[in-house]
């Protein structure tokens, strides 16, 4: 589903280039639920935003499905990220100023979805983790795991086909933890790609492989 | 979407109610000065527009010339208008109007008379609603006012004479000599015109006596009006005038006369030509606009400062907008409505707040402007690209900068090169504005500085307790015993019959020819009897006052005339024999200087001396105590003597006060609008320094657990602010400084701005800064390092 061919990413300071990665090969197939590791600044964020279109700056080569991501226009690049990408993040990131519904809502208006279809889908998400009552509430006044729930939500909106998720349960208690890596698992067993970055080594026991990187290389590439 | 954008716009605001509300009152202020300014603007200049022959209409006014002075009055001599259409052709039509005249209207009814005072009347022609559009109503419609004892009156006249209007053929007698019939009714004159007329008679009726005096003699409200369509016939006239006056003046052009064709569209802006109304100088006009335009863009300006300080704070949202899906022209979108909205907002608080100001700003003014002008299509696309541009330029600014963020920098709130390049932005428009307040405040300094000035000068005469009054007849028996009563009331010192009081916007001037050498000067006549001197105060500085005569014996002159005629010793013109109008006598007194006309004008060489054909007004000197009462006594008597005239007196101080009104009016507009520069000025500096202070938090913090004391933190936000008012400074005072000495100009006696009233005016702006930043840096200084650190 997606290749990726000699990837490198680089920051040039005055006298030297520090390389956040280096030479990172890959392929995801569709299904795949795959788990980043290594330490802080290893690259693995670097990689997801990579993966996710949302950074281009960078040397290599990026297929997806046989396109060329690295040559691709700015135009069909933003439609394929649109398309086919859903964002989780460690601190969560809801718009504070939007309710749980209209947070859920977002990613459908700007892929003009119409109305009544919005309504469905977000009934159905709503439902799924058990939010209805909590609809009309704003992002702070819910708990961490609710939040990330609310995240998870937004994040599959859109009914993209890959979800990428960084440090998805980083600031959560190992309870809640657990909820979201169970609600992870249901999403790969239907058939959303999972690419995960994460600390704990737990997590990865959800997945199928597990990548460890170190120093912006992949170091260990390991089916589970 | 659009909905989900009005939400969010929403809830910003709601969350930031401070900011949201001093955001939209600043805006709302300077849209709202715009709308009135508007308003008034459109009124000044729809003045007599609305003639169908507007463009084509021109006013035949006259120059004279002595030496290098130039001297224009807007009048013709009567006889003028005749020999011009004979002398020249293609002229479509033309007509003489005699304005200014004032008097008593007397109608009979059911043998009893009823008495109005008029101030509206003019004498002239048919062809003035040829030339004019004026409607009349009933009656025919031509030949109304072609033969003498003919009048035309309007509609609302017609219902205060006669109480109807169906009034054809009904008489009323004008200041108890002709008698009129009306012929025609016509509709009432607009608001925006300079012919306020009510009552037009016969000019068949004036026409010999006005043209006795041929083509020397020149009335100020005798006027000539042509209608010239052809570019041509306009050409020929204007290349013919000087042979048209040699031919008539001849050697007698002693003064170098000539005509020019002024458009009527001037009428209402030259202030060196006078018309039948008010006049509102282009340079008034000019200010007026720029002192909207001005305000209208540091309310803008603010506006922008303040939405795009805000929305640095929501560059996460914009990342994760980005991130799920949306891209820069979806951001921009939400942007510009958002602004688009809160913009709305403040022009509609602007529509409540000018509607509700301009009853009150046409009273102050004197102006009947129309607040409905607003709502025609042309003040609404006004108003609509004001909404606009404004939401266009604040809602741009922040959609192009923030949209185009790296959407993962975004949401980590790492933009911080970015931001700074808003910051320097910013500050230039913090520049922009400081300079417009000082300006502003410059300007005002100097309009009141000079008020002052002129109030306080020295005007050569006494202007407290003396009360005037216009005599109603010239009928010099009648006048004495006037007089003679007045005198004899307790509370009364003195009282003088003459022309006019020795400041007057209508004065008379001719030449004064030394009998020995023969040379000319021009001088202004000040006909008066023997109590003038101690009645207004005037100082005798040497030789001997007028005394009581029929005949003129003796002349006063001033020290100034003293000093034109090459009298270094003003005591040596004592005895010297002048001739003025024909008549030669010795000048028996020399008069300390003082204004002979309005106070805007330099002091003229002046002779006072008997001539009671020209006495017209009373001036009373009474005990300042009791003035009113003392007033009212001598209305009895007036009322004695002259039973159908009302009896209307005013104070001289309060006279000379008028001559200042307009000055008076605009530096009271003028500090009302500065005042609301200022404070829109601050609103933005306070909502600046907000942000300033939020963004530096962490800052502030750090440097105060390594050891900063807070004075040493205030420093820091001074400096910045120092730095930009004094940029903002060095741009404003020069320009400033330059247009006010401009304005000064047109005052003889005027006020010096020394370097010193900069350095108050910077240190005022200085002063109200640092009271807008100071609360808010001190909050800034004093905070808890380990809480404001905490936080990040």
């Amino acid at each position: 589903m997606i290749t990726l061919k000699n990837i490198e990413k680089s920051i040039s300071s005055k006298y030297q280039r520090s390389f956040i990665l280096k030479g990172v090969d890959m392929e995801i197939h569709e299904g795949d639920f795959i788990t980043l590791m290594g330490p802080s600044g290893v690259g693995k964020s670097t990689l997801l935003n990579i993966i996710g279109l949302l950074d281009q700056d960078y040397e290599g080569e990026y297929f997806f499905e046989e396109q060329a991501v690295h040559d691709m226009k700015e135009k069909n690049r933003s439609k394929l990220h649109k398309s086919e990408f859903g964002y989780i993040f460690q601190a969560y990131h809801l718009i504070d100023e939007l309710t749980v519904y209209e947070n859920i809502e977002t990613p459908l208006l700007y892929r003009n979805t119409n109305s009544s279809e919005r309504k469905s889908i977000i009934a159905e998400l709503l439902d799924r983790f058990n939010m209805v009552a909590k609809k009309d509430l704003f992002p702070d006044q819910l708990s961490g795991g609710q939040q990330q729930l609310v995240g998870i939500a937004r994040a599959i909106a859109g009914r993209p086909r890959i979800l990428l998720a960084d440090e998805p349960t980083g600031n959560l208690h190992s309870a809640q933890a657990k909820e979201i890596m169970e609600v992870f698992k249901e999403l790969n067993e239907s058939g959303t790609t999972i690419i995960q970055a994460t600390h704990a080594r737990e997590n990865a026991n959800y997945g199928n492989r597990l990548i460890e990187m170190s120093d912006g290389k992949i170091f260990q590439n390991i089916q589970l | 979407m659009i909905y989900n954008n009005i939400i969010i716009a929403w809830r910003n605001l709601s969350k930031r109610k401070l900011y949201a509300s001093i955001n939209i009152f600043g805006l709302s202020l300077g849209i709202s000065s715009c709308m009135l300014v508007f308003a008034l603007v459109w009124h000044i200049n729809s003045f007599d527009k609305y003639h169908k022959n507007a463009d084509n209409i021109y006013r035949l006014v006259t120059n004279t010339f002595e030496g290098s002075r130039e001297y224009h009055t807007p009048g013709v001599p009567a006889v003028l208008p005749e020999a011009f259409q004979n002398d020249f052709s293609g002229i479509e039509s033309s007509v003489l109007i005699s304005g200014g005249h004032n008097g008593l209207i007397t109608v009979q009814e059911a043998g009893q008379a009823k008495y109005f005072m008029e101030s509206g009347v003019a004498y002239t022609t048919d062809a003035f609603f040829e030339v004019f559009d004026r409607q009349v109503e009933s009656g025919q419609s031509v030949n109304i006012l072609k033969k003498s004892n003919q009048a035309v009156i309007s509609k609302k006249y017609a219902e205060k004479l006669f109480g109807s209007t169906d009034v054809i053929g009904k008489t009323f007698q004008f200041q108890k000599g002709d008698l009129y019939a009306v012929t025609a009714v016509m509709e009432d004159f607009p608001k925006n015109t300079d012919f306020p007329f009510e009552v037009f008679l016969s000019y068949e009726n004036l026409k010999k006596s006005r043209e006795s005096g041929g083509w020397n003699s020149i009335h100020s409200d005798d006027q000539f009006y042509l209608v010239i369509k052809e570019d041509h016939v306009k050409e020929s006239i204007n290349s013919g005038l000087a042979a048209f006056v040699e031919k008539y003046l001849g050697e007698n052009n002693r003064e170098n006369r000539t005509h020019l064709l002024q458009p009527l569209t001037e009428i209402h802006f030259d202030e060196r030509y006078s018309n039948f109304r008010y006049q509102v100088s282009s340079h008034t006009n000019k200010i007026m606009i720029g002192v909207a335009i001005f305000l209208l863009l540091t309310a803008s300006i603010n506006f922008i400062n303040l939405s795009t300080a805000l929305s640095g704070k929501r560059s996460k949202e914009v990342g994760l907008r980005k991130v799920f899906g949306g891209n820069s022209s979806n951001i921009a979108g939400q942007f510009l409505s958002e602004t688009g909205i809160i913009c709305l907002f403040a022009v509609f608080i602007a529509f409540v707040i000018s509607s509700l100001a301009m009853p009150y700003m046409n009273d102050f003014l004197g102006t009947e402007a129309d607040f409905s002008i607003i709502f025609s299509p042309i003040g609404l696309l006004t108003v609509f690209s004001i909404w606009l541009i404004i939401s266009l330029i604040s809602g741009a600014y922040p959609s192009l900068i923030i949209s185009k963020l790296n959407p993962i920098g975004a949401i980590r709130e790492q933009n911080q090169s970015k931001q700074s390049k808003t910051y320097v932005l910013r500050k230039g428009l913090v520049v922009f504005q400081f300079m417009i307040t000082q300006f502003f405040i410059i300007g005002t300094l100097v309009l009141v500085m000079q008020m002052n000035h002129l109030r306080s000068a020295d005007i050569g005469f006494q202007k407290d307790a003396v009360a005037t009054f216009t005599l109603p007849e010239r009928d010099l028996d009648k006048s004495r015993i006037l007089a003679e009563r007045l005198r004899n009331l307790p509370n009364v010192d003195m009282v003088s019959v003459s022309f006019t009081e020795p400041a007057s916007g209508s004065s008379s001037s001719t030449n004064a020819i030394m009998v020995e050498s023969n040379e000319e000067y021009t001088v202004h006549i000040k006909p008066a009897d023997e109590y003038y001197l101690d009645t207004y105060g005037l100082e005798l500085l040497y030789g001997e006052n007028l005394i009581k005569e029929d005949t003129i014996t003796r002349y006063l002159a001033t020290e100034s005339f003293a000093k034109k005629a090459g009298f270094e010793n003003a005591e040596d013109l004592l005895g010297v024999y002048v001739n003025i109008g024909g008549i030669e006598a010795p000048v028996a007194g020399v008069v300390r200087d003082f204004y002979s006309r309005s106070l805007k004008s330099e002091i003229e060489p002046t002779f006072i001396f008997q001539n009671h054909h020209h006495f017209r007004t009373v001036g009373v000197k009474v005990s300042e105590a009791n003035a009113n009462l003392v007033m009212e006594e001598a209305g009895e008597i007036f009322v004695n003597l002259y039973p159908e005239y009302p009896f209307e007196y005013s104070f001289l101080d309060e006279k000379i006060a008028n001559f200042y009104e307009s000055e008076q009016r605009m530096s009271t507009l003028f500090i009302i609008f500065s005042c609301i520069a200022v404070v829109v000025g601050c609103i933005g500096l306070y909502g600046l320094v907000s942000y300033m202070a939020a963004m530096k938090t962490k800052e502030i913090g750090v440097r105060k657990v390594l050891g900063a004391s807070s004075a040493q933190v205030l420093t820091m936000f001074s400096k910045e602010y120092v730095a930009l008012l004094l940029i903002a400074f060095a741009l404003a005072a020069p320009l400033a400084g330059y247009l006010m000495e401009k304005w000064l100009e047109d005052y003889a006696s005027k006020i010096q701005l020394s370097w010193q009233f900069y350095l108050f005016s910077l240190l005022l702006v200085a002063g109200i800064a640092f009271l807008t930043v100071g609360y808010k840096s001190i909050q800034a200084a004093w905070a808890n390092p380990s809480v404001s650190l905490k936080s990040e």
